[in-house]
């Protein structure tokens, strides 16, 4: 009896959020389950039809489509990678007690707090082949042959794109990897030093494997940010020029923004399934390589 | 633990109740329309206005400042809200014309657009017999704003003329005349580069602005099959005719391309913005530069002293038998929800009439529809209302289309940076989203 009390006691508790959960991702999800299979055209209601799976096959039939999904996955290879490494590079040298530890951690994660239409009206500019403070700097000190048109040629454009991403996020990425080697306990370093154990080995053999529970949120976390990045590349380049930047975002936003709703849930959905088909077992084979502390 | 328990269900209660307090009607934003006795004992209605952000501009102010200010008079204020524009601000009207939550008054594209995109033109007041539609050229009016035979909105704001903007004091270093052909005005080109001067000015930056030195060619198509822009718009719209198929259309896009390939276009084109354009243009960096009369509106407004050196002419064709697009203003409707309709019709009718209409443009000096409004435009603008009055001009074709075509800049961005090989691809891709388009809507022509 006592323990039913409790149950309805945290059950009423648990009432707000659900509603609200309820309310604001499991019914639009369903709504857009199920407006990914009807053939519509903006808020026409009377030309609204059940068109199968036709919204699901349009959207591979995008002409942009095979370019976008080339660039979501180079853009989320390149990023992941490298907010991975500049980030655990930067929290293992601020894990240390230094005069201005404080201040840098503070310097390198502010960039995740700009706005990202900011920092992209700011990269643009940066990056102007003519005008641009990049090629300006590169041409003052000689380098001329290394300016480029960094946002504009359609070669490059992607990866000076992912540069912008790299330079916003990797200070969020320390700060992760930073609250995991933060529980690491001191005694364990303390017995490698009583070993013999230099820098390297203790990272590898003590630091890495128990920051592995940080280290898999912060890979999941940019793998997900990056397949579905949108705001910055609207920023920059609108996904182009012409459609050289084009990502799965992108396209998602074209789709709705001409009223094709279904076809914009479908590829909303495809995106979501794309997205759990790559993250979750890559969670898992990290998980499965924890050790506990 | 009892006096816990009850905090959490009261606190659970307040929180629900709060919601559903959140999600009441604090405030009614449909149409219409309050209603003040004023000093003199006569009934003042106002009448609610919804447009986009920057279509409120100058004139809207005037305009606004002298309704409000002899609503007396009048009869009627004007409470105008503004919303963001663009893709963003269609889909809200979108969804306010699908919720009925609408103005007593609003301003759109054009009535076809309400008809095309949001499915509303039965919440749209016909308005035939507005005593203003006199001061008006019918054939101006025909299409855009009577559409299915009926008069569903009145123009506002003034028109744009597209063409090619010039130096004049470029051109008269070069010693260069205004070229009537493209083959004068690759030899213009040519010339000017020469002399060191950047011929023609992209800003690909802004991607939609480097759509306007191709439209004139959907304007040469229908010219050349002898019908207005219109009938060629309907032809594709029912699937009759494809982009791909219209020759100068496909032509001028490949033109546009050479221009760049032969070294007479600016080299950082892709990261250039129209302001650059502006600025390169009004400063002799640039001679040429192909937009709508926005140009020359802004280049008065940033470079006062340089407007008078502003001209206009018709982007030459191979046959010199030139045109420019028109893109009429935007439209003021009455919808449905207001109460009050007779009202709305005045206050629409009064709009549209040549005193107000010239009191918007004293604040905001355009080409106007209304035939009675005189207004202080720059040369190069003129230039370009003569072309447009001595029948040289076509309702711009982006805007008449049954269904949307996409985005033109992109496929032209595509084939400038090598993506698409062909200049047909571009037209391709147009006619490849208009049918995405067709058949999402049901469409059994498609």
């Amino acid at each position: 009896m006592k323990k039913n009390g409790i149950n309805r006691y945290s059950y009423s508790l648990a009432v707000p959020g659900l509603l609200l959960y309820i309310l604001f991702f499991i019914i639009p999800a369903i709504g857009g389950l199920a407006l990914s299979f009807i053939k519509i055209l903006g808020f026409n209601i009377s030309s609204a039809r059940f068109g199968g799976i036709q919204n699901y096959l349009d959207v591979f039939s995008q002409p942009n489509m095979r370019g976008a999904i080339f660039n979501s996955f180079i853009f989320a290879v390149v990023t992941t990678v490298f907010k991975m490494l500049i980030g655990l590079t930067l929290a293992v040298a601020l894990n240390k007690k230094l005069a201005f530890t404080n201040a840098l951690r503070t310097i390198f994660f502010l960039p995740a707090v700009i706005n990202t239409v900011a920092v992209g009206l700011i990269f643009s500019s940066l990056m102007h082949p003519a005008n641009g403070l990049i090629n300006g700097f590169l041409k003052a000190v000689g380098l001329g042959t290394l300016a480029q048109s960094w946002l504009v040629d359609t070669h490059l454009a992607i990866f000076s794109v992912c540069a912008i991403e790299i330079w916003k996020w990797s200070g969020f990425t320390m700060v992760i990897l930073l609250s995991g080697m933060q529980t690491i306990g001191r005694e364990y370093y303390e017995a490698a030093e009583i070993d013999g154990a230099g820098g390297w080995t203790k990272f590898r053999y003590i630091t890495f494997p128990l920051l592995l529970p940080a280290f898999n949120n912060a890979l999941i976390l940019n793998i997900i940010g990056g397949l579905k990045v949108f705001d910055l590349i609207q920023a920059t380049t609108q996904g182009g020029p012409g459609s050289a930047t084009e990502v799965f975002g992108t396209i998602i936003f074209k789709s709705f923004g001409s009223g094709r709703l279904g076809e914009g849930c479908a590829a909303s959905i495809l995106l979501a399934l794309i997205i759990a088909a790559i993250a979750m077992p890559t969670y898992k084979y990290i998980a499965d390589r924890e050790v506990e502390m | 633990m009892k006096m816990k328990k009850y905090l959490a269900i009261g606190i659970t209660a307040l929180m629900t109740i709060a919601m559903i307090g959140c999600g009441s009607d604090s405030k009614n934003t449909g149409g219409s329309a309050a209603v003040s006795d004023s000093n003199n004992g006569e009934r003042v209605e106002t009448l609610t206005v919804l447009m986009y952000t920057d279509w409120y501009k100058a004139g809207w102010e005037a305009l606004e400042k002298h309704i409000n200010d002899n609503s007396e008079e009048l009869g009627f204020k004007l409470e105008i809200s503004k919303i963001q524009g663009g893709a963003q601000g269609d889909q809200v009207l979108q969804t306010k014309f699908a919720t009925d939550d609408l103005p007593d008054i609003i301003q759109v594209y054009k009535p076809q657009w309400v008809d095309a995109y949001v499915n509303g033109l039965d919440k749209l007041v016909d308005l035939t017999g507005l005593e203003s539609a006199s001061q008006y050229d019918e054939k101006a009016l025909e299409g855009t704003f009577i559409y299915n035979d009926k008069l569903y909105a009145m123009p506002v704001d003034s028109v744009v003329l597209s063409g090619v903007f010039y130096n004049k004091s470029v051109f008269e270093q070069a010693q260069v005349e205004i070229p009537k052909t493209w083959e004068e005005f690759l030899s213009v080109c040519e010339t000017l580069k020469e002399k060191g001067v950047t011929p023609v000015y992209y800003s690909g930056k802004d991607a939609w602005s480097v759509q306007p030195p191709t439209i004139s060619g959907i304007v040469s198509d229908a010219a050349e099959k002898n019908i207005t822009t219109f009938d060629l718009m309907n032809q594709i719209g029912e699937n009759k005719l494809k982009y791909a198929e219209c020759d100068n259309f496909v032509d001028i896009i490949k033109r546009t391309k050479d221009l760049i390939d032969l070294g007479y276009v600016n080299e950082t084109y892709l990261s250039d913005t129209v302001d650059n354009a502006h600025q390169a243009l009004a400063e002799g960096e640039c001679a040429m530069y192909i937009n709508g009369t926005w140009c020359a509106d802004n280049i008065a407004e940033k470079f006062p002293d340089k407007i008078d050196e502003i001209g206009a002419f018709a982007l030459p064709t191979p046959s010199g038998d030139n045109y420019i697009n028109m893109f009429t203003p935007y439209s003021l409707a009455l919808t449905t929800q207001c109460k009050n309709v007779e009202l709305g019709k005045k206050a629409i009718d009064f709009i549209a009439s040549v005193e107000a209409q010239q009191i918007y443009a004293d604040a905001q000096p355009g080409v106007y529809l209304n035939q009675k409004v005189t207004s202080e435009i720059p040369q190069a603008t003129a230039e370009l209302k003569e072309i447009m009055d001595s029948g040289k001009s076509m309702t711009d074709w982006e805007e008449i289309n049954k269904y949307s075509y996409g985005n033109l800049s992109e496929p032209l961005l595509n084939y400038y940076t090598g993506t698409l090989k062909e200049a047909a691809d571009v037209a391709k891709a147009l006619d490849a989203e208009t049918e995405r388009n067709a058949k999402a809507q049901g469409d059994k022509n498609w």
